[in-house]
């Protein structure tokens, strides 16, 4: 294994458990594991159920990216949570974006919340690539490429 | 820094192009004028086979201005669809650091009152675009118009007044359903033509 992957896998052990907690906090008591699976397959990342299980109880094994953890706060209405602020400080990583503007996306998810089913999906795909400049679905098949 | 995708010079930009664009042909010519237009000035069209109910959404954000519509509509649902979205890009309020707006069906279905009644000054006005007369809607829509000021001389107190029934005129265009009624008309529309004519004399843009 090289140095760098090492590397990884040591900062990633150390953390995964306080990742997971964030994770569990994110999806809150609303939302099942089924159902947060269901929408990010639907928002274009490859996550199963038992994917979702294994990440909260800080099993996952590999690192979650950026755009995996967005989507995740994405799909649970918990961009401006604490649990998320906390998650992208602790995984290094960093979003352009105030607390009062993930606050305001929150709100706009919240406003078309009446909206059908496939709608909303269109919406949060749309707002995953304004949050991020990249589209999920580019990004999924670029992660796949990377595995294999 | 973040800013806004919709600036003014883009709104410029749009009401610039839209005095001067003609309104032949059939819905779908002018559904693809408009999409052209809304493409020429920045913001990216796309159809989408996943929108279910809304017709349209236009998204708003630093990253840019994206219109999607729903691929479901017919040539004349989708014109209307487009001729929203440039009234949406050309009045409509969006809010920074991201906004989205839905084009919904029937304008009643929008989630608050507030909404409401945009959706439906965005749908008079999409009217106004739809036939190619712009002139049915308040004219600081679409062109540079005088503002209420302090004035003191004869000239610029003429202006001045003007300035504040353009205000006026944006005011109730946005609130009240009579006045878009009354306003669309096309013999207020020429009266106010006339008004504006004697309160500023000088020759109006036409491009």
């Amino acid at each position: 294994m090289p140095e760098r992957d090492e590397l990884q896998v040591a900062r990633w052990d150390a953390i995964r458990t306080r990742v997971g907690d964030g994770l569990r906090g994110m999806r809150g008591r609303g939302r099942s594991q089924a159902q947060l699976a269901c929408e990010l397959d639907e928002l274009g990342f490859h996550i199963s159920q038992s994917m979702v299980s294994r990440y909260e109880q800080g099993q996952g094994e590999v690192p979650l990216s950026l755009e995996r953890l967005v989507g995740w706060a994405l799909c649970c209405d918990a961009l401006s949570s604490e649990h998320l602020r906390e998650l992208l400080e602790l995984c290094g990583y960093a979003l352009p974006w105030t607390r009062g503007d993930m606050a305001q996306f929150d709100n706009l998810l919240r406003r078309y919340r009446a909206l059908s089913r496939p709608d909303q999906m269109m919406l949060r795909r749309k707002m995953l690539w304004h949050l991020l400049g990249v589209q999920p679905r580019e990004q999924a098949k670029a992660e796949q490429e990377a595995a294999s | 820094m973040i800013v806004p995708a919709i600036r003014d010079e883009m709104r410029r930009h749009l009401r610039d192009r839209l005095r001067v664009m003609p309104a032949v042909g059939d819905a779908r010519t002018k559904a693809n004028r408009l999409r052209s237009l809304l493409e020429e000035i920045g913001v990216h069209c796309d159809e989408s086979l996943d929108l279910h109910d809304v017709d349209a959404v236009l998204f708003s954000s630093a990253r840019g201005t994206e219109a999607v519509v729903a691929s479901r509509l017919d040539d004349e649902q989708r014109f209307n669809a487009y001729a929203r979205l440039t009234a949406r890009v050309l009045a409509g309020e969006v809010h920074s650091p991201m906004d989205a707006a839905m084009e919904y069906a029937d304008g009643n279905e929008a989630p608050s009152k507030h909404e409401r009644e945009e959706e439906r000054m965005i749908m008079t006005l999409a009217r106004a675009i739809g036939e190619g007369r712009l002139d049915l809607a308040p004219r600081p829509l679409y062109e540079d118009v005088p503002k209420l000021t302090l004035a003191f001389t004869p000239r610029s107190a003429a202006r001045s007044t003007l300035g504040g029934f353009h205000w006026w005129s944006g005011f109730w265009y946005r609130r009240s359903n009579m006045y878009r009624r009354w306003r669309s008309r096309r013999d207020v529309s020429y009266a106010i033509g006339r008004v504006c004519g004697i309160l500023d004399p000088r020759p109006l843009r036409t491009a």
